[in-house]
C-alpha cells in the first residue's frame, strides 16, 4: 500500500491532512508525527512513498529534515512542503534541498488531492517498470539455463561422435584382418595351388582391402582433426632427409609412368620441430597426388628455410586444376578427375587431412595450378624451439582436459631452481612418476622445468594424497638429484575448477614456490 | 624352432596367424584371453608373445603388466596387435604401445603378412 508520512506539529492541520487523504479513492497507509525527530524515528521503521512536511516546527525545521533525507539516501522520496509560504526564497530553498512540491496553507483539499494523486500515479508507473525489468531479467536467466543444458548435450554428443568413430573404426578392423589374411594366405598357396586367374582376383581383393583400410584410417584422422583431438608429437625432423626418402618411395611408381622426381634443397640439413609421422603423411599425400595426376614431365620437391620458417613445395607438370575447383580442394570428400588413372581412386580426404595437419603445426598451405600445365602445393611451417613447443603442448593438454572433464587435479613435480638439464633429469623423472600412477587415464607431461600429471575426475584431497605418495617414493628411491638437494624440489597440486578456471591461473598457482 | 604364443580372443585371427607362422617355420601355441595367455606363457616359456590388446576380461596391457612381474616371463618379447590406432604412440604402424612407461612393438590391424613376419624377425630372428 502506498505509504504517506505526515510531519506536522499542529494537531488540527495533522488531522485535516489525514481526513483529506482518507477521502481519496486510492488506499493509503498514513502515519503522522509531530516533530522532525519523530519523523526520523519513523523512517527507521518504514520508508514512506510520500512525505507531507511542515517547514516550521519546534525542534528542527523542515529544511534540515530535507537535508537529512538526502544524507540518508532518501532523496528519491517525494516531499511536499506544507506551509504558509510568505517568502519566495523559502520555495527556492525548498526546491534546492530536494522538495518535490508545495502545499500552501490554508490547505485547499482538491489541490492536495490532485497533487498526491500525481505522485501516486508516478509511483505506480515506476513499479510497473521495475516489474517488467524483473520479468525480462528472469527471462534472460531462463534462457541462460536452457543454453547451458543445450551446451552440455552438445558436448555429450560430441564425445559420443568421437567414440562412435573410434568404435566403428575398431570394429571394422577385426573383420578386415580376417578377410585380408585369409585371402593373402590363399594367394600365397597355403591352402593349395592357385592358378593365375585366381591369383589375379585374389590380389584385386587385397588391394581393395587395403583401400578400405586407408579409408578407415582417413576417416579416423579427419574425425580427430575436426574434434580437435589429433595429437602431434614433435621431434627434430630433417626435412631434407624426409623429402629424399619420399622421392625414393615413389621412384618406382614414377618410373613406370615415365616421369622424374627431383628434390631441390640448398642445405644438407633443414630442421623443424614437428611430428615426423604426420609430416611424412603430408608429403606422401602431396607427392602421391602429383604422381596420380601427372603423365609426363617431372615432379619437383623443394625445401628452403629462412630465419623463422621452413617452406616446402611439391610441383608437378600434370593436368592441373581448374581455377573454380581450386578453393574447394581442401574440403572433405571433394574429388575431381575421377577419370584419373587405373586403381588410383582416393578417399577424397587426403588434402583435408593434410591441411589439418599443417594447421595443427601452426603452418599454412597453399595451392596454385594452371589447367593443362601443372600444380604446385606449398606449405610453410614455423620454426619452434623445444621450449615453445613444450609450452604449447602443455596449454593444449590443459585445454583438452577442461573440455572433457568437469573436474581434475594437476600435480606438479618441479624444482625451485632448475638449470635446464631436461633430458637428464626431467625425462627419467617423468618415466618414474608414470610407473607409479595407477589408472590408465592418469597421464604425465613434461613441462619446461617440471613434470605435470593430470588426474581426471579427482578432487583436491585425493590429488594431494597421490602427490604425497609419489613425492615420498621419489625422495626415497629416485634419482640422486633429489637425495642430494631435497630442498630444491617443489611439488604442488591444484584442482580444476576449484583453484582456477583458466590454465594460466592453474599454472601460476602450481609453480608458485612462495608457499613452501 | 622358435616358439611363438599367439593370444587373441578372435579364434579366426588366431587360426590365420597360426597358419602364417607355421608356414614360416615357427612353432605356435595359442590362448584366447589374457589369463590363459599368462598361464601358457609361464608353462611353455615361448620365445615371443603376439598379443591382441582389446580383449574382454583382461586386456593385453594388463596381461603384459603381470608377465613383467614374473621372473619366468619378464624377458619374453612382446608384439602387440591392435585395432585401436589411438593406442599406438605417434600413430605409426609399428612405433609401439606404452605400458607403464615402456614401449612395446605393435602392429595395427589389418596388417600385411610381410609386416608381421618382419616385426617378428626383428624381435627374435628367423625360424
Amino acid at each position: 500500500m502506498y505509504k504517506i508520512l505526515i510531519v506536522e506539529d499542529n494537531k488540527m492541520d495533522r488531522n485535516l491532512l489525514r481526513s483529506i487523504l482518507m477521502k481519496m479513492d486510492e488506499q493509503f497507509d498514513i502515519r503522522d508525527v509531530s516533530s522532525v525527530r519523530a519523523a526520523m524515528d519513523e523512517m527507521k521503521n518504514q520508508t514512506p512513498d510520500l512525505i507531507l512536511l511542515d517547514i516550521y516546527m519546534p525542534d528542527k525545521d523542515g529544511f534540515s529534515f530535507l537535508q537529512e533525507l538526502s544524507k540518508n539516501g532518501h532523496e528519491d522520496i517525494p516531499v511536499f512542503l506544507v506551509s504558509v509560504f510568505t517568502e519566495k526564497e523559502d520555495k527556492l530553498k525548498g526546491f534546492q534541498l530536494g522538495a518535490t512540491d508545495f502545499i500552501n496553507k490554508p490547505i485547499v483539499a482538491e489541490e492536495l488531492k490532485a497533487r498526491v494523486a500525481v505522485q501516486y500515479r508516478l509511483k505506480k508507473i515506476q513499479e510497473d517498470r521495475k516489474w517488467e525489468a524483473k520479468k525480462t531479467n528472469d527471462g534472460i536467466k531462463l534462457l541462460y539455463k536452457e543454453l547451458e543444458i543445450k551446451n552440455k548435450k552438445l558436448e555429450q554428443l560430441d564425445l559420443l561422435k568421437d567414440e562412435f568413430v573410434s568404435n566403428v573404426s575398431h570394429e571394422l578392423r577385426t573383420p578386415l584382418t580376417i578377410i585380408r589374411e585369409s585371402i593373402s594366405q590363399m594367394g600365397d598357396g597355403l591352402f593349395g595351388i592357385v592358378n593365375e586367374r585366381q591369383n589375379k582376383y585374389l590380389n584385386k581383393s587385397l588391394t581393395n582391402i587395403d583401400r578400405l583400410r586407408k579409408i578407415i584410417d582417413d576417416l579416423l584422422d579427419i574425425s580427430k582433426i575436426e574434434n580437435g583431438k589429433l595429437e602431434i608429437y614433435r621431434v627434430n625432423v630433417n626435412m631434407v632427409e624426409l623429402t629424399h626418402e619420399l622421392a625414393a618411395n615413389f621412384s618406382i611408381k614414377a618410373e613406370n609412368k615415365g616421369i622424374k622426381i627431383n628434390v631441390k634443397n640448398d642445405k644438407e640439413r633443414i630442421e623443424i620441430f614437428a611430428d615426423k609421422e604426420k609430416i611424412i603423411q603430408v608429403l606422401t599425400n602431396l607427392v602421391g597426388n602429383a604422381c596420380k595426376f601427372t603423365d609426363k614431365g617431372c615432379i619437383e620437391i623443394s625445401v628452403v628455410e629462412n630465419a623463422t620458417h621452413v617452406q616446402c613445395s611439391v610441383q608437378d607438370t600434370g593436368i592441373g586444376i581448374a581455377s573454380e575447383d581450386l578453393p574447394q580442394l581442401f574440403t572433405k570428400f571433394y574429388q575431381i578427375g575421377r577419370i584419373a588413372g587405373p586403381g588410383e581412386k582416393g578417399t577424397g580426404l587426403g588434402l583435408a587431412i593434410t591441411k589439418g595437419i599443417i594447421e595443427l603445426h601452426d603452418g599454412l598451405i597453399n595451392m596454385e595450378s594452371i589447367q593443362g600445365k601443372g600444380t604446385k602445393i606449398t606449405f610453410v611451417l614455423p620454426k619452434y624451439s623445444s621450449i615453445d613447443e613444450r609450452r604449447i603442448s602443455l596449454s593444449r593438454w590443459f585445454k583438452s582436459h577442461m573440455r572433457q572433464y568437469d573436474c581434475f587435479s594437476v600435480l606438479y613435480f618441479g624444482f625451485k631452481s632448475f638449470d635446464g638439464k631436461t633430458d637428464e633429469i626431467l625425462r627419467p623423472l617423468e618415466t618414474f612418476i608414470k610407473n607409479n600412477l595407477y589408472r590408465q587415464s592418469d597421464i604425465t607431461m613434461m613441462g619446461i622445468d617440471a613434470v605435470y600429471v593430470i588426474l581426471p575426475d579427482t578432487v583436491n584431497e585425493d590429488g594431494r594424497a597421490v602427490l604425497n605418495r609419489i613425492s615420498k617414493i621419489i625422495m626415497e628411491k629416485a634419482l640422486p638429484d633429489f637425495k642430494n638437494d631435497p630442498q630444491n624440489f617443489h611439488f604442488n597440486v591444484v584442482t580444476y575448477p576449484k583453484d582456477g578456471l583458466i590454465e594460466e591461473e592453474l599454472m601460476a598457482k602450481l609453480s608458485d614456490k612462495t608457499e613452501d | 624352432m622358435k616358439k611363438i604364443l599367439v593370444v587373441d580372443d578372435e579364434q579366426d585371427i588366431v587360426d590365420l596367424v597360426k597358419n602364417r607362422l607355421e608356414a614360416n617355420n615357427y612353432d605356435v601355441i595359442f590362448a584366447s584371453d589374457g589369463s590363459e595367455g599368462i598361464k601358457k606363457a609361464q608353462q611353455h616359456k615361448p620365445d615371443l608373445i603376439v598379443m591382441d590388446i582389446m580383449m574382454p576380461n583382461m586386456p593385453g596391457g594388463d596381461a603384459v603388466r603381470i608377465l613383467r612381474t614374473d621372473e619366468k616371463t619378464k624377458h619374453i618379447p612382446i608384439l602387440f596387435l591392435t585395432g585401436i590406432v589411438a593406442d599406438m604412440h605417434k600413430g605409426s604402424e609399428t612405433q609401439g604401445v606404452n605400458v607403464d612407461g615402456q614401449f612395446y612393438a605393435a602392429l595395427a590391424k589389418p596388417f600385411k603378412a610381410e609386416k608381421l613376419l618382419l616385426e617378428i624377425r626383428k624381435l627374435i630372428g628367423n625360424e
